[in-house]
Order: C-alpha cells, then structure tokens, then sequence
C-alpha cells in the first residue's frame, strides 16, 4: 500500500505534535486573552492562532539570523527557545486564569443542537475537508517552484546554513542573487527546513508527503472560524458554509493562480499559505474587530502580519495593502482615529521588512 | 491606457477564461446581495471587496506599485478579494432562507451542482498522479542521483540532465549540482551564455554532442545525462571524452568523462 496510511508512525507522530498540539498549546495564550468560548471553538482558535504565532516568531528569529550568516541549528534553538517560552507562559496563564478548572465541561454549539441538518451538514463538511486534506497528501503534484524552496531547505539541512549556496549549482551565493534575494525576508524555506530537521523527514517528504494534510487541515479550521463569525455561531449555517467552500475550492482550478489552486496543489509553498491561511486570517480578525472588539484582535494583526513577511515577498506587499483597506472601513464604522492607527501600525513589520529587502545588506 | 492593458491581462491571467469568468459572475452576484442585505455584510463583504478591485484595476497602483514590486506577479492581489468566501456565504444565505427541508436540500444540491459545472475541477489526472515515492520526485531523478552520489570524487558533483529532471534532482541531493536549472526558463539567477546554449542543446531532438561535450568538459562536469527516448545521439562519445557509464531506469543514458 503506498501513500498517506503507510507513513511511518513516528513522523506522523511527531509532526502531529509541531503542527497541532504546539500551535494549540501556544495559542491557549491568545484564546484565554480573548476569553474563548466553547471547547470546539478554543480549540479551533489555539490551533490558528498559535501557528500565526509560530510564524512569527520564526520571522523575528530567522531574518536577523539569516542576515548574520549563522547556521541553520543556531536560528533553530533560538526558535525553540522562544517556542518553549510561549509554551511556558501559555501553561501560566492557564493556571492563573483557570485554576483547578482547566478541564471543566463546557457546553459546545456542536452540543447544544439536537437537530438533525446539522449533524449531517457538519458531517458532509468534514468528509469533504478531510477528502481534500487527504488526497494532496496521499498523491503527487509536482510544481517547478520548487526547484528553489525546496532545494534551499535541502541544502539548508545537509550544510546546516542558511541561503549560503545557489540552489542550482551550490556555489557559495551571496544573498541578494536573483529571486533568492527575496527569500531574506521572507525565509520559509528555512522554516521547512528546520521542521524538517526536527521530525528527520527530507525536506522533499515533508513538503509533499506530509505538511499538505496539516496545513490543509489547519486552513479549514480557519475557515469554520470565519463561518462561524459571519453566521453568529450558528452550526448549521458554518456547516453549510464549509460546503459551499469545499465544492467552490474542489471546482476552482480555473487558472493555477486561484486560491483553489494555491490551497489545494501546492499548500506547502509560502506563498500558498499566505494565500490560504495568512490573507484569510486578517480577514477573520477585521471581521471580529468591526464588531467592536479591540486590544487582543489588534495584537494578532500584528502578529499575523509578522508571520505573513515569513512566507513570501506577497505577504510582505498584501498584508498592508489588506490592513490599510480594513482600517479604513473600520474607521467608516467606528470613527475613531486610535483604532484607525492601531490597525495600520500593523503594517509595521511588513514595513520593516520590506525596507530591508529594499536596502538591506547582509 | 498601455497599464489598463496590462491590468486587464493579469486579471484575465488570474480568473483563467470562461470558468473562472462564470466564478466571478457568481461572486459579483454575492456582492450584488451584500451590498442589499445589511450594513454588516457591506462592511465586512462589500466594501474592502470594491476597495480591493479599486486598487487593483487603478493604473496608477499599477504603475507605482505594480511594475516596482509585483512584475509578473501582479494578479496576486486578487488573493486579497474574499472570493470563495463571499460566494459560500451567499449561497448559505440563500438555502438557510429556505424552511422547507426538502426544498432546501434542493436548492443546496443544485447551487452546487451550478458551481462544479461552471468550475473546472481541480483533482483530476491532470494535476495529481500515483506517487513514484515519498519524495513526490521521478524515480529516475533520484536513480541518477544515487548513481552519482556514488561516483563523488569531491563534495559535489555538476551534471547536466534533460529538461524534465531540472527541477527534481537539487529537491533530492546538495551533492549534485546542476550547470543549469530552473535559471533556464528565467527564474532564480541569471544564466551563462554558454550554459543557455548548451540548455537549448538538450532541448532539441539532436543535440550537438561536441558542443555540450566541449562545454560540459570546461565547466569541469563529470556527467551528463540524456533521454534516449527523446535525444538521438551516437550511443558512443568516448570521441568526444565521455563514456557510457549507466543507463537509468532503462531511459536515462548516463555518460561519465573519461580519464
């Protein structure tokens, strides 16, 4: 039997761990900032939440690494490091807040219906995303950018350096070379890199094999967040939302440029996952910040935009883009010049960034 | 109106004909009824959707921002449009409007129904086949590389290798390096006027063997590799001081430099 099912365990395993319970274990930060509700829903927003902030902390620790030419093993410690810390401080928090009642029943949406759409709605739902998740992962599709990512990581992991050689004929390569210039501030490919370092899979195996089931998965998850919000919670309505979404994505390869294309045929690619998790998360904060939310909300704008420079010159470009057009109907609504600020100081590290690919030096 | 031109060709670029057309029809159709059901949906749907496509069809933001920052690449910020998610919210809209349980599952079925046929699907044959391994690599990719991770006499080895095996084999192997690559159709880092001409060489049926040999030879590669099924070349180079050291796969001709 070849594919998905007969992946070995321990990565499974372990990836597993980097991809679900970490980001949700460091996200446990946000959702008790944020006061979350409902065990399904905390959940959903840990696991989102604290993969944005992984990003992030990968774009804080990698560029600045990067651009100092240290090895690839010290940026990862450092990483871990700072992921330990959250972890830490998540662990705190849960104590201080909760107490003895970390485990305290808390009654779901999905509880609360005793109706029958909605059960067979959210079950079409999560054959659909799971379908969608599984056949990436279980099949091939090759895509020619991956000459470059995927041969940075390669050389990233057997050198243990970081954008030191071309990733055509590994001569030494001074950093802004080409396209390779933008994969300074925008180092996901040493983020694959290192993941790939920790779960001892080649970087080829995680990108294809492995990371589009997560991702896909994750992207979902984010998705079910923002049905959620545009129908207020309502079950039914989220499931039946997830549906459309699915046949939408499932028939949408009208070009190779769509968000389709991008989530479901090369998710493991930064740029997709800007499209497909980045762009859509800025999204689902601005439509909680509207509704007149504030400090919390605004600090993942932050981090989100943070963890978009990571994954591509695109995200470095599109989030301020986004953050400026959302501050501005925010301000329509709101009328508050502190709010209006407030978003569009998101930008910030997309600002920063972008300087440096523009005058930066190594 | 030489930048309305060029906008218009990455907007079309982006939807991709007459499926993506009918897409964008439906999602014009979603905004049409956010921007009548309520404030929250103007704001959340309608508006940064308009402000969006305002940027993105203004041919000054084109100008200043698009051929400085995004060439090539501009349709891109249509990611920023919340197409598929304004559609499923309309629709949702719709059937939920619906009482009857009969008649909602109808219409359900039929929405989509109207968007797998105005779409094209996307796994199919044409995007996804059976792996060949867990690298999601051509076999022969990584037969090669072995082959030549087995022959190093230093860190690394160049090789030359037909067009379809470009971007597989650095995917695989540091150890083996590539005279060109990706570079060859314009991307990563420029690309030698030799290495371009040999690369337009190996893309031919008959390639001048002297030629790829003598530069192969400079450029210090030990290795070249053809595709017997499409290269017509004499079985025997040792004239031109390569010899056949292994045929891959039973496709890939791999020739070592002799001596």
């Amino acid at each position: 039997m070849k594919g998905f099912w007969c992946m070995n365990l321990k990565p499974v395993l372990v990836l597993s761990l980097m991809f679900v319970l970490a980001p949700m274990w460091i996200g446990t930060i946000w959702t008790e900032l944020l006061c979350t509700r409902g065990r399904v829903s905390r959940a959903l927003h840990a696991w989102v939440f604290g993969f944005a902030t992984m990003l992030a902390a990968g774009q804080i620790v990698f560029v600045p690494m990067v651009a100092l030419g240290r090895k690839l093993s010290e940026a990862q410690a450092v990483w871990e490091f700072c992921m330990e810390l959250l972890a830490a401080a998540a662990f705190v928090l849960l104590l201080v807040k909760r107490g003895g009642q970390l485990f305290a029943g808390e009654k779901d949406c999905a509880e609360r219906g005793k109706q029958v759409f909605p059960i067979i709605f959210g079950v079409l739902a999560a054959v659909l995303i799971f379908l969608q998740a599984y056949i990436p992962a279980r099949y091939e599709h090759s895509d020619d950018d991956d000459a470059r990512f995927i041969a940075e990581a390669v050389s990233a992991v057997v050198h243990d350096s970081m954008y030191q050689d071309s990733p055509i004929d590994a001569d030494f390569m001074y950093w802004d070379v080409g396209e390779v210039r933008k994969d300074l501030t925008s180092p996901w490919a040493m983020f694959l890199a290192m993941q790939s370092n920790i779960c001892g899979l080649a970087p080829a195996v995680l990108a294809h094999s492995y990371l589009p089931f997560f991702l896909i998965l994750l992207c979902y998850g984010l998705y079910a967040l923002i049905g959620a919000e545009l129908f207020g919670g309502d079950c039914e309505k989220t499931a039946l939302f997830l549906i459309f979404l699915s046949v939408i994505h499932l028939f949408g390869y009208t070009s190779t440029h769509t968000l389709a294309s991008m989530l479901l045929l090369r998710i493991w690619q930064g740029k997709a996952v800007c499209a497909s998790f980045v762009l859509p998360l800025l999204f689902y904060l601005f439509c909680r910040l509207i509704k007149g939310r504030g400090t919390g909300e605004t600090a993942l704008l932050y981090v989100t935009a943070a963890g978009g420079c990571m994954l591509s010159g695109i995200g470095i470009v599109t989030s301020p883009i986004v953050l400026m057009i959302y501050g501005i109907v925010d301000f329509c609504c709101h009328r508050k010049w502190q709010r209006l600020l407030a978003v569009w100081g998101a930008a910030l590290p997309c600002a920063v960034f972008l300087g440096y690919y523009l005058f930066g030096f190594r | 109106m030489e930048y309305v031109h060029a906008v218009w060709s990455e907007f079309l670029n982006f939807i991709g004909g007459r499926g993506g057309l009918l897409h964008w029809l439906l999602f014009g159709a979603a905004m049409a009824c956010c921007f009548f059901w309520g404030k929250r949906e103007r704001r959340l749907l309608f508006w940064p959707s308009v402000l969006v496509l305002f940027l993105f069809f203004n041919p000054l933001f084109f100008k200043y921002v698009g051929t400085r920052f995004l060439t090539g690449v501009y349709w891109r910020l249509l990611w920023m449009l919340p197409i598929s998610f304004a559609i499923a919210y309309a629709l949702t809209r719709v059937a939920a409007g619906v009482k009857r349980d009969v008649l909602r599952v109808g219409v359900i079925v039929l929405a989509c129904a109207c968007i797998a046929a105005s779409g094209r699907a996307i796994f199919t044959g044409e995007t996804y086949r059976e792996k060949e391994n867990e690298y999601e690599l051509p076999d022969a990719a990584i037969h090669i590389c072995d082959y030549v991770m087995g022959q190093l006499q230093s860190w690394k080895e160049t090789v030359i290798v037909p067009n379809e095996l470009l971007c597989s084999i650095r995917q695989y192997s540091t150890s083996v390096c590539l005279l060109y690559g990706r570079n060859a159709g314009g991307f990563i880092s420029d690309i030698g006027e030799e290495e371009a001409a040999v690369y337009a060489e190996m893309s031919s049926e008959t390639p001048d063997v002297a030629f790829v040999t003598r530069v192969a030879g400079e450029k210090n590669c030990r290795f070249i590799v053809f595709n017997t099924d499409f290269h017509r070349i004499p079985e025997d180079l040792t004239g031109y001081g390569y010899e056949l050291a292994a045929v891959i796969d039973d496709v890939y001709a791999v020739y070592r430099r002799a001596e």
